[in-house]
């Protein structure tokens, strides 16, 4: 500090007061007087001139009135001290008056003129303080409305309201406030949000304070009465006992102590009437106290912090609101994807004890019966607590239960005995409270869910709310998995009886559909057995027909007695029998015994008959549901349905299977050199006999009628039609045979009976020359496989199926079978398959036709099994197959003639019927082969080349021809009565007979033309 | 050795039957077909062919030879033979039945 600066304090000290100034005076006009008395004393000359130079500098320096005052004391003064002598001396002294009197008038002068001076002074100095004052408001208000404006800003922009009050709070430190701090009410408890502080270690200091948590707002007064008020507070002078009284946080007032505080603005942060938070500024004693202005701002901030609170409560609110709708909206999307209840309830859990902090949590279903409540899902409980609650009887009373049964949400704050684990805590800490709530939909509880907190938690009615909307937002979503399951678990259920009914129509018999249902029925409700057992009427008894999950098999030939064991009594009640706990029912079998302890039996009753009894079993005594009970009753009326019918198939189809064998030919006719077989099944799966059909019969000697035909119709009445078709199909052959005429008559016989469509094949062949004339009537065509392998289809006279329409003549076509050539004939079920091109099924059937070696009845049913795979589901078929036969020729070398003959003729008889000739032809030839051979003994045995006789047989293309050389000549006289009649019965008997003579040998040459009775003219 | 037959006499006073069965050839036919002793003037001398299932030329012979020889004796030869059988059409053409008697049955 410079000595001028000091010297204008002193000044300015001097000055500045009234004390100062007249003090001023009283000094200037004491020192004017003294300097004026020692003038005297010294030079004896009367000097006023200090005294005037003391007033003017009074004047100047201390202004008008301390001029004055000291222009009163210089004219004492001067009167006392320095004119007082004078008088004595030279009173009268003009000059010594004169100067006197001019001094006294200089005086006011001097004054009156300091007063001007000095006022002109003070105007020019008062003026630049007015503008210094008003550029210094001007900028304090600049600064402030520039903080506002700063504070507004960011705090409108703020989504993270926190930091921005903390930014906000530093750009009040240090112009407005030492010690900044926003806090918010919150239930009666104020959470301060941000703290700012000039002194940064302070500031730390109160953070950590903040940080402790809120405050109940009953702690601290003042902030009390500005909240509660709603106005703000100003306190310019704070004091300790103020201080101490602001908190009772001992730091926090350690604090306040420490930081001197002077003054403090409370401004409670309102918006719309309502009181948010509490705004608070504390100014040490480093600057001035507030003033209004200071608190006229504080408000300004305040109303702008309060709108941000709003705002970010809102905001939080949205957020919080937003979340919640997410979570819930979560949770019913967990519905929506579906999946079981316990993976639904399990994933509601776990979104839901992440949302609110739950420790562990459960939900729990009850069943249908409203008697049974299962755990669907359980989290974060100690296993064995799980466990004991994994499925209680409702009527138990237990907190869950009495949830469910009041449908009142229980909220516990704090460890509660658990009912069922006797004392065991939910979580190892001492701290535990629970919400368990109803889980209710449309009207109805359906179950609980609950949460678990690892601490003691006071829920809020926000929270609670929550909970609620979790619960009923579950209710909902558990509902629908709820029923989901029980529509899949019922949509699993009716294709489960679906299926038994269909097993009921493919399976070929009863018993094999019995079996083949024994497996769905189990699964039908998940037990661990099912068996099915049949009455036998006779023995009023049941018959364990098939079972699976017991050991028992239906080849034990479990036996029970109408009226015991657990089958009996259901058999005979003819009531279905539901047994939760078998313990001490008297059953009959040891398997029941160890294997069933709960049981669903119902009897099979179908059009009011009891058929048999079905049961279902498990291993454990359990509760049934009524829908469980009903599924099962609605599966054993499918079962007693399909065991009925496919008895009355069964029935039918034997019936239908007698009436088509009987109506197929017994014996097909064998016309010498022909082999004819043919076979017929039944379709394998439908429990259905078609109509095919077919016939070969004799027209007369030589001509032989073959038939295949397929009536369009399955059971009883195509069976019967068929056999109407092949009889009128005989008749009218008979007397007309032409394919073509046959097929007219036919068809019109159908049209006017109304008879359904048929196909047919149908040919006449003629036995001798193997000429087949056929015609077919949309029947596929008939294959002939040549004996050298080669196949042609006929193909040729087709016409229109019987009964469609009256078919136009047609041409019949032909074709010539001969020796190892073979005709197959078959109806469309042999060769078609479902999902095949039908050439497919034709190669199959060639490639299975029978070589020449394969004997044909052998063929047909071999071919039958074949072309037709196991299981297959197949339509009936027919196959009707006719070979002209071929035979090895056969050289026989005759030794002793005598002894040979006999041998001879069977040898013959053999071939003969090998060759398919038949018992008329075979004597015949018998008899020619035997007089050639009579012949050529007789004559050898004149003739040198005794013993060397040999036969050759042959037969082929209806022929069969006989040749015996032998040694000698050939006798051809006439006959005489006596002998010589072997030649004429030889022309008589054979068609043709040739004697050749060449040197020593005679050979005879034989032929017979079989299938006809007579031989030459005949 | 001759091919194996049946035979078998019934001799009554007005009547001899003589059965034959079996396959009657050159080998067998004159043993098979000799008339049975001594059958009484008048008697008739019934051969039974029903049960013959071959019979050739020489057999024929043989048969013709013991109507000879039924006539020679003063009696009379009616011959029975089976309708299925190898015999009437051999009987047919031989016209067997305008010597003798012959009944198909």
């Amino acid at each position: 500090m410079s000595l001028s600066t000091r010297a204008r304090g002193v000044a300015q000290l001097c000055v500045g007061s009234r004390t100062g100034r007249l003090a001023v005076a009283v000094v200037a006009v004491v020192a004017a007087t003294g300097a004026a008395a020692g003038l005297r004393a010294w030079t004896g000359a009367v000097a006023f001139e200090p005294l005037v130079g003391a007033v003017v500098l009074v004047a100047l320096l201390a202004g008008p009135g301390a001029a004055v005052v000291a222009a009163v004391l210089s004219a004492v003064a001067a009167v006392f001290f320095v004119i007082a002598p004078v008088l004595t001396a030279d009173l009268g002294d003009a000059p010594v008056r004169a100067e006197w009197i001019t001094s006294l008038a200089v005086m006011p002068l001097v004054i009156a003129l300091a007063y001007v001076v000095r006022r002109a002074r003070d105007t020019a100095l008062r003026r630049v303080a007015e503008r210094d004052a008003l550029r210094r408001e001007e900028r304090l208000a600049r600064e402030r409305a520039a903080f506002l404006a700063e504070a507004s800003a960011r705090l409108v922009r703020t989504l993270e309201l926190e930091p921005t009050l903390a930014e906000v709070g530093h750009l009040a430190v240090p112009g407005l406030a030492d010690w900044i701090s926003v806090d918010v009410l919150e239930d009666g408890r104020l959470r301060t949000l941000a703290v700012a502080h000039s002194d940064p270690a302070l500031e730390q200091r109160l953070r950590d304070v903040a940080t402790r948590g809120s405050k109940d707002l009953a702690t601290l007064p003042i902030a009390r009465a500005v909240i509660e008020s709603g106005r703000p507070l100003l306190h310019r002078a704070l004091t300790d006992a103020l201080i101490a009284e602001m908190s009772e946080d001992a730091e926090e007032v350690a604090i306040g102590l420490e930081l001197r505080m002077r003054s403090l603005i409370g401004v409670p942060l309102k918006a719309h009437d309502t009181v948010l938070g509490l705004l608070s500024l504390v100014r040490g004693e480093s600057g001035a106290p507030y003033t209004r202005d200071d608190l006229a701002l504080a408000e300004e901030l305040g109303s702008r912090l309060a709108a941000a609170l709003e705002n970010a409560s809102l905001h939080a609110a949205e957020r919080a609101a937003h979340a919640r709708a997410d979570l819930l909206r979560r949770i019913m999307a967990l519905g929506v994807r579906g999946g079981s209840t316990g993976e639904v309830a399990g994933a509601i859990l776990d979104e839901a004890m992440a949302f609110i902090g739950a420790a562990a949590g459960f939900v729990q279903v009850l069943d249908d019966r409203r008697e049974q409540v299962r755990t669907a899902a359980s989290r974060g409980y100690p296993d064995d607590l799980a466990a004991a609650y994994a499925e209680v009887s409702l009527g138990e009373d237990i907190i869950g239960n009495r949830v469910i049964r009041s449908a009142e949400p229980y909220f516990v704050d704090g460890w509660v005995e658990n009912d069922r684990s006797g004392g065991v805590r939910h979580f190892p800490g001492e701290e535990e409270s629970h919400a368990i709530l109803p889980l209710v939909s449309d009207g109805e509880t359906i179950g609980s869910i609950g949460f678990s907190f690892e601490s003691v938690r006071r829920l809020d009615t926000d929270q609670r709310d929550l909970l609620r909307a979790i619960a009923d937002q579950c209710s909902q979503v558990i509902r629908r998995a709820l029923i989901e399951e029980s529509r899949q678990r019922l949509a699993r259920q009716v294709l489960t009886l679906h299926e038994i009914s269909e097993l009921a129509l493919r399976a070929g018999s009863l018993l094999e559909f019995l079996e083949s249902a024994v497996g769905p029925l189990a699964t039908l409700i998940d037990s661990d057995s099912a068996s099915i057992l049949l009455l036998d009427p006779q023995a009023q008894a049941l018959v364990l027909t098939a079972s699976v999950g017991l050991e028992d098999n239906a080849a034990d030939r479990v036996v029970i007695p109408l009226g015991q064991g657990f089958g009996g009594r259901v058999a005979l009640s003819r009531q279905p029998l539901v047994i939760e706990d078998m313990d001490g029912f008297p059953v009959l079998t040891e398997s029941m015994r160890k294997r069933v302890r709960a049981i669903i039996g119902y009897p099979l009753i179908a059009r009011g008959q009891l058929v048999g009894v079905m049961h279902v079993g498990f291993r454990r005594p359990r509760r049934f549901s009524r829908q469980e009970v009903a599924i099962v009753g609605l599966a054993a009326e499918r079962l007693a349905v399909a065991v009925q019918h496919a008895q009355d198939v069964q029935r039918e189809r034997q019936i239908a299977e007698t009436l088509q064998r009987s109506l197929l030919p017994q014996e097909l006719p064998a016309p010498p050199g022909w082999q004819l077989a043919g076979s017929y099944e039944p379709g394998s799966a439908e429990a259905q006999i078609g109509g095919d059909w077919y016939d070969a019969y004799e027209l007369d000697g030589r001509r032989l009628a073959i038939v295949i035909g397929d009536v369009a119709g399955k059971g009883i009445d195509a069976a019967a039609l068929m056999g109407q078709l092949r009889n009128a199909i005989r008749a009218y052959a008979v007397s007309d045979p032409d394919p073509s005429r046959l097929f007219q008559r036919m068809s019109a016989l159908m049209t006017s009976t109304r008879a359904v469509m048929a196909t047919c094949f149908y040919g006449v062949l003629d036995t001798a020359s193997g000429e087949l004339r056929y015609a077919s009537a949309g029947h596929p065509p008939a294959a002939v496989l040549r004996a050298d392998g080669a196949v042609e289809w006929l193909r040729d006279g087709r016409t229109v199926p019987l009964g469609v329409a009256t078919p136009p003549l047609v041409v019949p076509g032909t074709a010539r079978l001969r020796s190892g050539d073979l005709l197959a004939l078959y109806t469309d079920g042999l060769v078609e398959r479902r999902g095949e091109p039908l050439q497919v099924g034709l190669d199959r059937l060639l490639a299975a036709l029978p070589g020449l070696d394969e004997k044909l009845g052998a063929a047909a049913g071999r071919i039958q099994g074949e072309v037709v795979p196991a299981g297959a589901v197949a339509d009936d078929r027919a196959l009707l197959l006719l070979r002209r036969v071929v035979v090895r020729p056969v050289r026989l070398a005759i030794g002793r003639p005598e002894d040979s003959l006999v041998p001879f003729r069977n040898r013959l008889r053999a071939f003969l019927r090998e060759a398919g000739v038949g018992h008329d032809d075979e004597q015949r030839i018998v008899l020619t082969a035997g007089e050639a051979l009579a012949n050529a003994v007789g004559h050898g045995a004149k003739g040198p080349g005794r013993g060397a006789i040999e036969v050759d047989l042959a037969a082929a293309d209806g022929e069969v021809h006989v040749t015996v050389a032998g040694p000698g000549a050939f006798s051809e006289r006439g006959p005489t009565p006596l002998r010589g009649r072997g030649i004429p019965i030889m022309r008589h008997f054979a068609h043709e007979v040739r004697i050749e003579r060449g040197g020593e040998r005679t050979t005879v040459h034989l032929v017979h033309r079989i299938g006809n009775r007579g031989g030459n003219g005949r | 050795m001759t091919t194996p037959f049946e035979r078998s006499v019934e001799a009554g006073p007005q009547e001899v039957v003589l059965a034959v069965g079996g396959e009657i050839d050159w080998s067998n036919a004159p043993a098979a077909l000799a008339l049975p002793e001594g059958p009484p003037a008048g008697a008739t001398v019934v051969l039974d062919l029903r049960g013959v299932t071959y019979f050739d030329s020489a057999a024929l012979g043989g048969l013709f030879r013991m109507d000879a020889e039924v006539r020679r004796l003063g009696c009379s030869l009616r011959v029975v033979i089976a309708a299925g059988s190898p015999l009437p059409p051999l009987f047919e053409i031989s016209q067997v039945a305008r010597v003798m008697d012959v009944a198909v049955s």
